[in-house]
């Protein structure tokens, strides 16, 4: 295959460089048929381009773009899920600012985003900036375990973190351990601590793939910044500062992007772990699509939530992007 | 002595991550291995090691049955998947043609959208077409989500072939459809390889579209097998972890022989962005 491939790029590049002279010069008819050959192709790539892109583009529409369509209407509507829709305006996003199991949803996963987002990415970078120079052996196969947990599903990774924060759970038999037995409850039985309890596996989840990606990132930093840096008199923290976090800038773009989506549009492991509680101390956005969708058939007031959910994250994922280094 | 010290810190902090990434999901094997119903408490290992939990909890959970439905329908994504989205791809990563960055636009678009949004108007559509319930209620939707990631990816896979490959093929006269399969698949075979384990990752573990398309039908995923079994047997420890086994072994295995892919994937799919 390989071999294919280089005697193709060879042969393209022995054909054309010489030929460019000789076809100013020598054969006049050559542009002209060339010029007509490229017109022809031009209308075959107009209907062959779109064709070749339509099944994918139905598809998509379908069970996509229509039901966003579809929840857009909606959101202007009060249905139950069957029987007659009725039209009531801003109503719906009204209460999506106003009623308080919609708000608090929001304000949960801004809590959430510590979790979620900066602790992996503040755990990245700290041992990113701490491995800088220094060649790891067996690189392989720590980011392969780093990476596990993004491989399961948050299903069964939240089963094993119910078990973990259980009454009789390892993080109390350690907290025992260790003479903190007073500490030891069911957190994700208390109104206080469920929702950092949930941020806690957040975390965990996050900060191999975070970890992963800033270290192949760094990767790419030319060793000359840091050899520039260091004759410059910086300091590991300078050369950190000046040189690693400006490099990592794309990397801590993204995994910021991914993790603020995926806290916002949680929805597995608040169903598994808590179902919204107790109470409705934990109740995310998405999870509250479904609540309100399937549970209080109301609909409208689903879709009104999905519709600002998706503009959010838009909104997120743009700011963000700005930040990216351009290239 | 200064790198010695770094070198130290480095390894020491990369294991204590790796171990605090492992032991949760080691923890849970070992306590599959428990015996039934038996009470697991703190950070013990259990003692009597035994089948028998996975076993009772393999059938009554019909994880036989919820892993098969699971497969087909990660198959048939996957299949779906890729044949529409090689050809788009390719088409808007090759073939100039007006309105072309205005689709790569709209297909971009799903990559942010959060599917909660689209969710429940979608089951509505599914209950119109009388599709709910059904397996292709999963198989559609998931496919229409995977399209729009796998044809920004196979667009970028496809770009990044040299121009000069395509175009000798090209002045030979070779119809499009000839270039795509014997020239561009073929070199883009790792890049379509990566979207198969991204889309299959996904689709095995999804639980949302399943649990809301699938609703009181005999149809069960694994990730619902899952749910339901931890729905009523909260207290059994040993029989919940085996339920995450069950839906866990098929991915760890996939993950273990494709590890490159799998990360290849997800950090490039996620920086390409």
């Amino acid at each position: 295959m390989a071999r294919q491939v280089s005697t193709a790029r060879n042969d393209q590049r022995a054909h054309s460089r010489p030929s460019a002279p000789g076809v100013a010069t020598g054969q006049a008819s050559v542009p002209a048929r060339a010029a007509r050959a490229h017109a022809a192709a031009r209308e075959r790539n107009s209907v062959l381009g779109p064709m070749y892109v339509a099944p994918a583009f139905v598809l998509y529409s379908l069970f996509v773009l229509v039901p966003f369509g579809y929840a857009l209407y909606l959101s202007f509507y009060s249905w139950s899920g069957a029987g007659s829709q009725t039209y009531v305006g801003l109503h719906n996003y009204a209460k999506v600012f106003t009623q308080p199991q919609l708000t608090e949803s929001f304000v949960h996963a801004a809590v959430l985003l510590v979790f979620f987002s900066v602790i992996p990415i503040a755990l990245g970078l700290l041992l990113t900036g701490l491995m800088t120079n220094v060649r790891i052996r067996g690189l392989t196969l720590y980011r392969t375990v780093l990476f596990l947990p993004q491989v399961l599903s948050l299903v069964a990774l939240a089963v094993v973190w119910e078990w973990i924060l259980g009454y009789d759970g390892p993080l109390n038999a350690i907290l025992r351990g260790v003479d903190l037995g007073s500490l030891a409850q069911d957190w994700l039985g208390s109104f206080t601590w469920a929702l950092p309890a949930v941020g806690i596996m957040g975390s965990w989840v996050g900060y191999g793939f975070a970890m992963v990606l800033f270290m192949a990132g760094a990767e790419k930093i030319p060793i000359t910044l840091y050899n520039a840096a260091s004759i410059d008199g910086a300091g590991r923290i300078r050369q950190f500062l000046t040189v690693t976090l400006p490099g990592l800038r794309n990397e801590i773009t993204v995994v910021a992007v991914l993790t603020i989506t995926s806290t916002l549009t949680s929805f597995d492991i608040i169903y598994v772990m808590t179902d919204g509680g107790p109470g409705t101390s934990t109740v995310l956005p998405a999870f509250q699509v479904f609540t309100f969708a399937f549970n209080d058939y109301e609909v409208g007031t689903a879709a009104a939530t999905g519709v600002v959910l998706a503009i959010l994250v838009f909104v997120i994922a743009v700011i963000i992007m700005r930040f990216r280094r351009s290239d | 002595m200064h790198n010695r010290i770094a070198s130290a810190t480095s390894y020491g902090l990369l294991t204590l991550g790796a171990m605090v990434a492992a032991a949760p999901i080691v923890g849970v094997f070992l306590i599959s291995l428990a015996p039934p119903n038996s009470a697991v408490g703190g950070v013990t290992i259990p003692t009597h090691v035994s089948l028998r939990n996975l076993q009772q909890v393999w059938q009554e959970g019909d994880f036989a049955g919820a892993l098969s439905w699971t497969a087909l329908i990660t198959v048939l994504t996957v299949v779906i998947t890729i044949v529409v989205a090689i050809p788009a791809g390719y088409a808007l990563a090759r073939v100039p043609f007006p309105g072309r960055q205005m689709l790569f636009y709209l297909f971009v678009f799903g990559l942010l959208l959060p599917y909660a949004s689209v969710l429940v108007p979608a089951y509505f559509e599914m209950r119109t077409m009388g599709l709910d319930g059904t397996l292709w209620a999963v198989v559609l939707p998931s496919s229409a989500m995977s399209v729009s990631f796998g044809v920004f990816w196979m667009r970028a896979v496809f770009g990044g072939i040299p121009r000069e490959l395509i175009e000798a093929a090209r002045v030979d006269g070779a119809h499009i459809s000839v270039v795509i399969r014997r020239i561009a698949v073929p070199l883009a075979r790792s890049g379509i390889l990566v979207l198969v384990v991204l889309i299959s990752l996904w689709t095995w573990n999804s639980f949302m579209v399943p649990l809301v398309m699938l609703a009181g039908s005999t149809i069960q995923t694994g990730t619902m097998a899952l749910g339901a079994f931890h729905g009523g047997h909260v207290d059994d420890i040993p029989g919940v972890a085996a339920s995450a086994v069950f839906i866990s072994v098929p991915m760890i295995i996939l993950y273990v022989l494709l590890q490159r892919h799998f990360i290849r994937g997800m950090t490039e799919g996620a920086l390409n962005m």
